[in-house]
Order: C-alpha cells, then structure tokens, then sequence
C-alpha cells in the first residue's frame, strides 16, 4: 500500500491522490463518499440521479447531505462552469461547507476567487499547456489534465494523456492530475512518470456497485473492448461515449458535414441521461472513456482505490 | 535501464527503437542510433524521392550504414508499397539485414519468407485485433502505435495509454510501445504499461544525422503542444504539422468533402516538406509530442539522455 503521497495528498487532505470524476448524471453521494472513505476523493455531481424537471440546486444540497452522512472525509463537487445558475451552486456548497470543488468547461477566472475565498480548494480541468498556464495564473490549486481518452465532452485539440501531462507539467508549478485512458495501477505509475501527481478516473467509476447509472450501462462498459468507443460532433463539442445505434447516427451527420446547430437541433435534451440513467444505452449518448476496454468488472468503488494502492508497487518493481 | 526480451530478440542493448519514417530515415541516422546502443531502421527511399530507383538506393544505404556500424540496424517495409514483389526484401536479405519492420498490409504475406532467411521481424499494430492477428502470423514483436504518432494513422483512433495495455493483455510476444514518446517520460510511462520497448520516430527527425530538411526540424523544434493536426478522417488518416496545407485540406474535409490534389499527390507533397523545407505547402508528418522536442540533437545523445533519465525517473515514483 504504498502510493506515493504527493502536493495533491497534501492539499486535498486525502490519503491517496486518486480522484473520482464528477460524471453528469452519475456521479452520487454514495459513489463520491465510497471513494473519500477508501482514502481517493469522491466527488459529486450537482445533477446526480435527478429527472430533467427536478431542481438541480436543491438536487446538490440533497447529495451534499448525503455524503456528510456517509462520510467525515473531504469530498468534491463538479461545477461545469458555463451552465447558467451557478452561483446558487456555489451558494450551496459554501453553505454546506464542501471542501473542493472541481471546475471544468468554461474559464476558472470568474469564480476561482469566490471559492478561494470560501476556503475551498479549486481543482480546474484543462486540455491544453495554455489553458493550464491560464489556470495557474487565475490561483487554482491543480490542474486536471484531461486527454483526448476521456469520456463524455473533451477538447477540440485532441491531445492524448501521453503527450498533454508532460507538456502541462513542465509549463506550471502547481500540481497536475492526470485523466483520460486511465483505469488501473499500470495507468497511474504511467502518470507519474511523466510527471502527474495524481489521476483522476471516470469510467472505471462508472462500472462499481455504489455508481447510481443503470445496470445496462455498466454492463456496457464492462462489455467494451479496445474499439468500443468513438469520437462524434467534433464541428459542436467533441463527445467520446460507447459506439451504438445513436453515435451511428451521428457519426454520419459528422462525415455529411453536419453543421453545429444541426447536430444539437438532432442530440437534443437529455440524451447522455436517457444512456446513464434511463437505461437507453443505444439511444443515448453513453458516455465512456476509451479506457472502457481495460474495466472487465462491476466492483466496489473502495476496491477500485484499495486495488491500484495494492498494484502500485508491484507495476514499478517490474521497471 | 531495464533489459528487455526485445534486447534478446534483436541484439541489442537498449530497446529503444528509431521509426524509419519515409524518405528520411537514412544510413547516417540508422548507424548513429545503432551505435549508442538501440537499434536504427533505414527506410529504403531514404532521399530517394524516385521509387523506380528504391532497389539501388536501399543497397547504398545498408551499405553506408554497415560502413558506419557493426551493430544491429533494421530495414522497414510498408507492405502496402511492395505487395508481393520480393526484389526489395531479397536486396536486404542479400546485404545480411536481420531485423525488418514491416506494417500498413496483412503480416502474413511476407513473415514466414522472412524467418526462412533468418530475419526478425517486428510488426506495426493500431488495435488489439491486428495484434492478435500478427502473432497469428509468426512476428516476433508487435510495435503498438497509438493516434499520437505522425504521418500515415489508423482510423480507430486509440491512443498509447489504452492501447499499450490491452495489447499487453493480448499477445504473448513483446509489445514495443510507439506515439508520442519523446524523451525518458514517455519511456517509463510505456514501460508501466507494460511496453517491453519504445519507438520513436519525431524525435529522431529532429537529429544532427537526420537526412531532413533544416526547416523541417527547426518547425519541429518551435511546435507547440496544439502543433499537429490530423487529416484525412474518412480516407487515410495522416497526422502532421498544422499549415496552409492541412487548412486547406481541413475545410473541405468539414463541409463534409475531400481534398482529392491533396491525396493524389500525397508523395509529392511530402517531398516538398521534408526534403525541400516547404513548411507552408508541404506534408510535414510529424507526431502529437513534438511539443516535448526542444532541441536539435545526435541521436546518439537522444538514446544516452533516455537511458539516463529512465532510472532517476524510476527512483522518484
């Protein structure tokens, strides 16, 4: 059990750098405080479990509670920055006193200080050295350095895990997690040699027990190979989910040259919900991380953490 | 730095691997690598633009490298480019090479022909099902390169993080990890995934030795991470420098249509880039870790700054 401790450790206060991504929909009270309790950091997302009516601020305080009663350790939440009601968000978790908060789609310099001022820890996604520099500058406290692997919405640069971490690192001095195409110990020590301090998972999250999306989406993960997932809407927002009937349909507006307004027109409302939580996985956008091959089982969020601490050390003996 | 099968297999001391990238992997660089320890890889129209004169050319070229090396050098072969015909890999045979590379066509073809003669032969993959199927073939090591990697790519798109390891888990024979690799970072990284090898092919461009354009390297040297572009979704895909070239190419391409010029004079275009400096027009192929490339090197210094750095990064996970 010998993970490197690391800055994001200290900072965190957790015991072991492994983040659990703030999925849309799917990333719940009881998944988030599993991880934190395993010594990772949980995080929820303010949407978790809700129906597309319900009332996402108070959606947040829900789980917010929850997880307080599930567990005394930090957790995080997920703040997709350009939805339009966030302050009522941010409101929230001052309120229930939420300890960090991870930023990502949209800019950190309008409500970085905000919650540095609350005494909260800002972790801010990015895709590019650029964006990290930005970040940086605008006092985040890390940088989650997400590559083209990861699931769901990534950037329009397209840069992979092996070349952005490195690049990230030697253009920042605050401390870079790691995500996308990771789902085990030999994926982490991956990351730390090229110079992450710690990584942050989402579709081998997906796949546990206490993970709120349906069944049949986890089996879908679970069932994935090397091939399973594509790329679709790159000329709206390039989107990375297990290949089915919908990413078809997608996939060939794209190769017509399907405008951006046509393709949201076409997506429409609700479709990674319809996959995650309405168990719809062909006729939604099923969200999952090119690392879907590599998760072969539905287990324990804990098990997830307490496996790759258990590997870490045998992965670097075998350099 | 760890000793791996692929040191037994090929002979050589440190498995690091220089891709024969087209038109510029020449003699010089191949014996340069080789001589500190990896192993170098001719390509056989190495400053040859002509492939009627490829026959000649990669004689001059094993040639000059042996001249520069007693050490272990390969030779590649797209297997798109030969097909059947066996002239090319008779003159190597012939010239006592015993390492190819071959990729881009079925390794079938040619393998078993290879092992009568007593060459190793190490085989480019892009998903676990064409990995599978070259260890079906007889290859002695798969070379598993992800979308990161510059010039000709595969459709599937899988990068090295989740490429290596499920290729790992797949075969039994060695895995040598390539794409986006540039200095002793991404080494350990593959070798944690399981990789028991590396290739590099961006990096090497931007050598003393290197038969490239100075403009060439120098773009490579000044590339940013956001540096390269791919090209060619829905036809071949090819990764390179971002130009005027892949604008031009890129705004067809999301209008939904094809740059037919661009493809049909794909060789020309190349030519232009790397041989002859034409950085605007040209088709620089060129790897997503150019960014990582910050100076212009001997490959001998390339292979001692990876071996250097592997055990001190190792020590510090």
């Amino acid at each position: 059990m010998a993970l490197k401790r690391t800055r994001v450790c200290d900072i965190l206060g957790i015991e072991y750098p492994i983040v659990q991504g703030g999925m849309t929909w799917i990333a719940n009270a009881e998944l988030a405080a599993a991880v934190s309790n395993a010594g990772g950091l949980g995080t929820i997302s303010p949407n978790a479990g809700m129906r597309l009516e319900d009332d996402v601020v108070a959606n947040l305080r829900g789980q917010i509670v929850k997880a307080k009663s599930l567990t005394d350790k930090p957790f995080a939440v997920n703040l997709v920055v350009f939805i339009p009601g966030i302050e009522e968000l941010i409101d929230v978790l001052v309120d229930e006193g939420v300890r960090v908060v991870t930023t990502s789609a949209g800019g950190p310099r309008k409500y970085t200080p905000r919650l540095k001022a609350a005494g909260i820890k800002v972790l801010h996604l990015v895709s590019s050295a650029k964006q990290a520099m930005n970040a940086e500058e605008c006092g985040v406290d890390a940088v989650i350095a997400e590559g083209f692997e990861a699931g769901g919405h990534g950037g329009f640069d397209e840069l992979a895990t092996m070349v952005l971490v490195p690049q990230v690192v030697d253009a920042v001095g605050i401390p870079v997690i790691a995500s996308g195409g990771i789902a085990d110990a030999r994926g982490v020590v991956a990351a730390f040699a090229l110079g992450a301090e710690g990584v942050q998972m989402g579709t081998r999250f997906v796949a546990t027990h206490e993970c709120i999306a349906q069944r049949s989406m986890k089996d879908a993960i679970v069932a994935a190979n090397d091939t399973g997932t594509m790329i679709t809407a790159r000329s709206l927002s390039p989107t990375r989910g297990l290949k089915n009937a919908f990413s078809a349909q997608v996939a060939e507006m794209d190769r017509r040259g399907a405008t951006a307004d046509e393709l949201l027109a076409f997506i429409g409302v609700g479709r990674a919900r319809m996959a995650l939580l309405e168990g719809k996985v062909d006729e939604g956008e099923a969200y999952a991380g090119a690392v879907a091959g590599i998760v072969g089982d539905v287990i324990g969020a804990g098990e997830v953490v307490r496996g790759i601490a258990a590997d870490y050390d045998k992965v670097i003996r075998s350099l | 730095m760890k000793k791996t099968r692929v040191c037994e297999l090929l002979g050589i001391e440190y498995p690091i691997i220089q891709g024969a990238m087209g038109l510029i992997a020449g003699a010089e660089l191949a014996a340069a690598v080789s001589e500190a320890g990896g192993l170098g890889v001719i390509s056989p129209n190495a400053g040859e633009p002509d492939w009627k004169k490829v026959g000649d050319n990669l004689r001059q070229q094993i040639r000059k490298a042996r001249s520069l090396t007693e050490k272990p050098f390969g030779v590649n072969f797209p297997i798109h480019m030969i097909g059947k015909d066996r002239s090319l890999i008779d003159i190597a045979v012939a010239e006592g090479v015993r390492i190819v590379t071959t990729g881009a066509g079925n390794p079938a073809l040619h393998t078993a022909y290879f092992h009568q003669q007593g060459v190793k032969v190490l085989h480019l993959v892009a998903t676990v099902r064409h990995a599978v199927g070259a260890e079906k073939a007889g290859v002695d090591i798969v070379i598993a390169e992800g979308y990161e990697s510059g010039g000709i790519n595969s459709p599937d798109e899988l990068t090295a993080f989740v490429l290596i390891p499920q290729v790992v888990d797949a075969v039994g024979i060695p895995v040598v990890a390539a794409g986006g690799i540039a200095d002793a970072r991404g080494v350990v990284a593959a070798f944690a995934l399981g990789a028991e090898g590396v290739q590099m092919g961006t990096r090497f461009v931007a050598t003393k030795e290197c038969l490239a354009h100075q403009r060439y390297k120098d773009a490579i040297v000044a590339a940013d991470d956001t540096a390269t572009v791919i090209t060619g979704r829905g036809s071949m895909l090819v990764r390179g420098l971002k130009n005027k070239l892949t604008e031009r190419v890129l705004q067809k391409e999301r209008a939904g249509g094809s740059d037919e010029q661009a493809i049909a004079m794909f060789s020309e275009l190349s030519v232009a880039a790397l041989l002859n400096g034409d950085m605007e027009n040209g088709r620089a192929a060129c790897g997503a870790g150019a960014g990582l490339v910050r100076d212009i090197v001997s490959a001998g210094e390339v292979v001692r700054r990876i071996v250097a750095g592997y055990d001190r990064i190792v020590a510090g996970l």
